[in-house]
């Protein structure tokens, strides 16, 4: 690394909070993808306005800036690609204030999922918890526009995040912490799940949720995972919005030993609400199970951890690890899209971990891989490559939940040029030099 | 190596294998303490040796003295083994690539790890006074060579020779077990630890033959993870912590009323902490549990850095500090060895001790 980089960042942060070398740059050049790529240097604020400094020295001195949480991002969304300089978060992981009555709370951008929920009440909780183990950051979360399954019933992390404190890579501070922004929405809405590209969140206002007073997950065994979208119509057309509503595919199913003859899918539908209001809920979707048949059917009294945290489950039994690709699309594309999936699969001969929360339309497909076969290393990573393309023919939203990161930068600006052109544009004017998480959305600069 | 031809993986098939189940999650990071007084830094975090093995592994990285260093960062205290979703043990992992590192000829620098080296220079500075037994206290000298129970303390005892003394002095007082005086034995973990499992298998056995030879039915062990590993053998083995709580029912004196006492526990055996919780109340003391653990002893004298320790022991001194308390008092003799000699130097109000020390204040001699 150049001497003069290493002198200009001692000098903002301290020696001891700038790591140069060779095991801790390696220590910070991966997340949960298999996008790779070495920083030159790493260094680690305690404080919002080493941010600043950084940035605006990033800027004048011309070396990219990857901004980093915990590094679980299934895109490489934290990954330096173009090498410079990994901002480390984690340490701006204080909880300034809960405020319980009002359902809020103010927190670093470092704080994880489940640091927050431990310190609010029981009564309380945070349900944009992706992988349902609570290891991500609420900056990351915000950052990656990420979604949970039971987004259905309490939107995105969007819906979540009320205002933010952000700095832009000429050091012009953004304090957006007034409710929904304290001004014009879009200006917040536009940093959320820009990825890091635009600004730093350094500080967030979330929303906590009640926990229902009950709630009931039907698991339903199904022939096709397509009874799953007749499912959903037929909970609409009787006036029933479930909380969640996921379909697993058969691979995940029996991954984890509880595939059975003639079950294509499992679907796990998801009611909450007051104990009354729930039990009416239930009789119709039980009503609506009659229409469409399914193999069988169980209830529990609980809300579910979820289809995503059944295909972690799965990659856990099959001890492979696995190439994702995720989107929405509306139902009718859906219903096009699954079956294409399976044909993608068998043309690769590859398991597919397919997930699909039907009221959001959001599909996460794992292709889960040997990673000792070269073989069948290749032919997962084709297989996620033509299934993205389809996704984008289909008009689906690449990186829906995930981000784009660098995995699917690609894909999105060769099949949707006019959009990474307009995102070209906006990058440009918050941050000039381009220095700030470069390669991600877009693989390059213009 | 022609140009298309990729790298053959430096570690093994079974290795390579595991290295690559990890998904890079990080689930696990959360868990680790090393990781915590480290202040997050993925270097030194269960990911982050996983990932530097892999990087290893795949050629990414090359081997040099300082990454071989790098990766004795962890105390293998297992805290990370269970969080994982996809049912990796990066503690497993990390232990297995030193010892692959190690029959590669990267051997750790000798203040880390150069264990069975270290072991043997330590043995023979202490082989004659061992062999006397002059660590044990004088009333050992008066119980008979064998007999039917005998009481096993490893050769740890060479490094907290004062927690070995009074688990010894327990031992006769209470259950009345005779001291095994031959300092050779040990039950494997510490090589185990070190990865040579076959030289940890031999130094059971030779031990558990030594027993059967003499009659030996019943062997009481001070340190808790030794009770685990004479079981393994079908020796009836017992944690002298759990025959404590049998036997000092109404005896204990109440020398700790008043007292705060932060037990470090052992993350391997929930049996020894609760044991170990319940005689201290006993003894009259309020006991409150550190936020790590420590079950490490030998991971932390022989085969983790002694930076790595300090800043672990000077974080639950200071955490006990804050507690009020007297006393920082270990479950692990051998952790309560390690971060005593690393905290040398480190003021603080609390004394740090083992339980047995604590416990022994609270007894009569017979």
């Amino acid at each position: 690394m150049p001497g003069e980089l290493s002198k200009v960042l001692t000098a903002i942060f301290g020696e001891e909070n700038v790591l140069t070398d060779e095991i801790s740059l390696a220590s910070y050049s991966f997340d949960a993808s298999n996008v790779r790529g070495t920083p030159d240097a790493v260094v680690r604020p305690t404080s919002e306005e080493e941010v600043e400094e950084l940035l605006t020295s990033a800027t004048e001195h011309n070396y990219p800036v990857t901004p980093r949480g915990a590094g679980t991002s299934l895109v490489g969304g934290p990954v330096p690609t173009q090498g410079g300089v990994v901002l480390d978060l984690l340490r701006l992981n204080e909880i300034y204030e809960i405020d319980e009555e009002a359902g809020w709370a103010e927190v670093g951008p470092g704080v994880r999922v489940s640091e927050l929920e431990s310190k609010i009440g029981g009564e309380f909780y945070f349900p944009i918890n992706p992988d349902g183990l609570g290891g991500s950051t609420i900056g990351g979360l915000a950052s990656e526009d990420a979604a949970s399954s039971l987004s259905a019933a309490y939107g995105t992390i969007r819906n979540h995040v009320v205002g933010i404190k952000a700095v832009t890579p000429t050091g012009k501070w953004l304090d957006l912490r007034g409710f929904q922004g304290g001004g014009p929405r879009f200006l917040l809405d536009a940093i959320l799940g820009s990825e890091g590209t635009l600004a730093v969140i350094t500080r967030l206002t979330v929303r906590l949720r009640r926990r229902p007073q009950y709630a009931l997950t039907y698991k339903v065994e199904l022939i096709d995972s397509l009874d799953a979208l007749s499912l959903y119509d037929e909970l609409l057309s009787r006036g029933v919005e479930p909380a969640a509503l996921d379909v697993v595919h058969r691979d995940v199913m029996e991954l984890v030993g509880e595939g059975a003859r003639d079950v294509g899918a499992r679907a796990l539908v998801t009611l909450i609400g007051s104990p009354d209001c729930v039990g009416i809920q239930a009789k119709r979707l039980e009503q609506a199970l009659e229409e469409i048949k399914p193999l069988s059917f169980e209830v529990i009294e609980e809300i579910s951890p979820g289809g995503r945290a059944l295909v972690i489950q799965a990659l856990r039994q099959s001890k492979f690890p696995a190439i994702f690709v995720s989107t929405a699309l509306p139902t009718p594309q859906l219903r096009d899209s699954l079956p294409e999936v399976e044909r993608v699969a068998s043309r690769y001969r590859i398991r597919t971990l397919t997930v699909t929360s039907v009221p959001l339309g959001w599909v996460l497909v794992g292709f889960a891989y040997n990673p000792l076969d070269e073989k069948q290393v290749d032919r997962a990573n084709a297989a996620a490559m033509s299934t993205a393309e389809l996704f984008s023919k289909a008009g689906g939203v690449l990186g829906y939940g995930t981000g784009i990161g660098a995995s699917m930068a690609l894909p999105f600006s060769k099949q949707r040029p006019e959009a990474s052109a307009a995102f070209a544009e906006i990058k440009r004017a918050f941050d000039p030099a381009w220095i700030l998480n470069p390669g991600k959305i877009v693989p390059m600069r213009g | 190596m022609s140009y298309e031809e990729k790298p053959q993986p430096l570690f093994s098939e079974k290795l390579t294998r595991l290295l690559e189940t990890c998904l890079r999650c990080g689930e696990c990071n959360r868990f680790c303490p090393v990781y915590r007084v480290f202040e997050l830094n993925e270097a030194y975090s269960p990911r982050g040796w996983v990932n530097l093995a892999s990087q290893m592994n795949r050629r990414q990285l090359q081997v040099f003295i300082d990454l071989i260093e790098h990766m004795y960062g962890s105390v293998l205290c297992g805290l990370c083994d269970h969080p994982c979703p996809y049912g990796v043990r990066p503690s497993e992992l990390i232990l297995l690539t030193r010892k692959e590192l190690i029959d590669l000829g990267y051997v750790p620098p000798l203040n880390v790890a150069a264990l069975p080296r270290k072991i043997r220079t330590i043995l023979s500075l202490f082989e004659p006074a061992a062999a006397e037994g002059s660590w044990l206290p004088p009333s050992a000298g008066d119980s008979p060579e064998v007999s039917e129970t005998m009481m096993f303390v490893g050769r740890w005892a060479l490094n907290a020779p004062e927690s070995a003394v009074a688990a010894v002095e327990l031992a006769i007082r209470f259950p009345r077990a005779v001291p095994i005086r031959d300092m050779r034995f040990s039950c494997g973990e510490i090589l185990r630890l070190a990865g040579y499992f076959d030289e940890a298998r031999e130094e059971l056995d030779m031990f558990a033959e030594w027993l059967s030879d003499r009659g030996v039915r019943r062997v009481l062990t001070a340190c808790p993870e030794a009770a685990k590993n004479l079981a393994s053998k079908g020796i009836e083995a017992k944690m002298l912590l759990e025959d404590l709580l049998e036997y000092t029912e109404g005896s204990l004196l109440d020398k700790l009323a008043d007292k705060i006492v932060v037990l470090v526990r052992d993350c391997w055996n929930e049996n020894a902490n609760s044991a170990a919780r319940d005689l201290l109340a006993r003894a009259g003391a309020s006991v409150r549990s550190a936020e790590f653990c420590a079950s490490c002893g030998y991971g932390v004298t022989y085969n983790a850095r002694p930076d790595i320790i300090r800043r672990l022991g000077v974080s639950l001194l200071r955490e006990a500090e804050s507690n009020g308390a007297s006393y920082l008092a270990f479950v692990h003799p051998l952790a309560y060895a390690a971060v005593k000699y690393a905290t040398q130097g480190v003021k603080s109000k609390v004394k740090l001790v083992d339980v047995f020390q604590l416990l022994l204040q609270s007894t009569r001699r017979v």
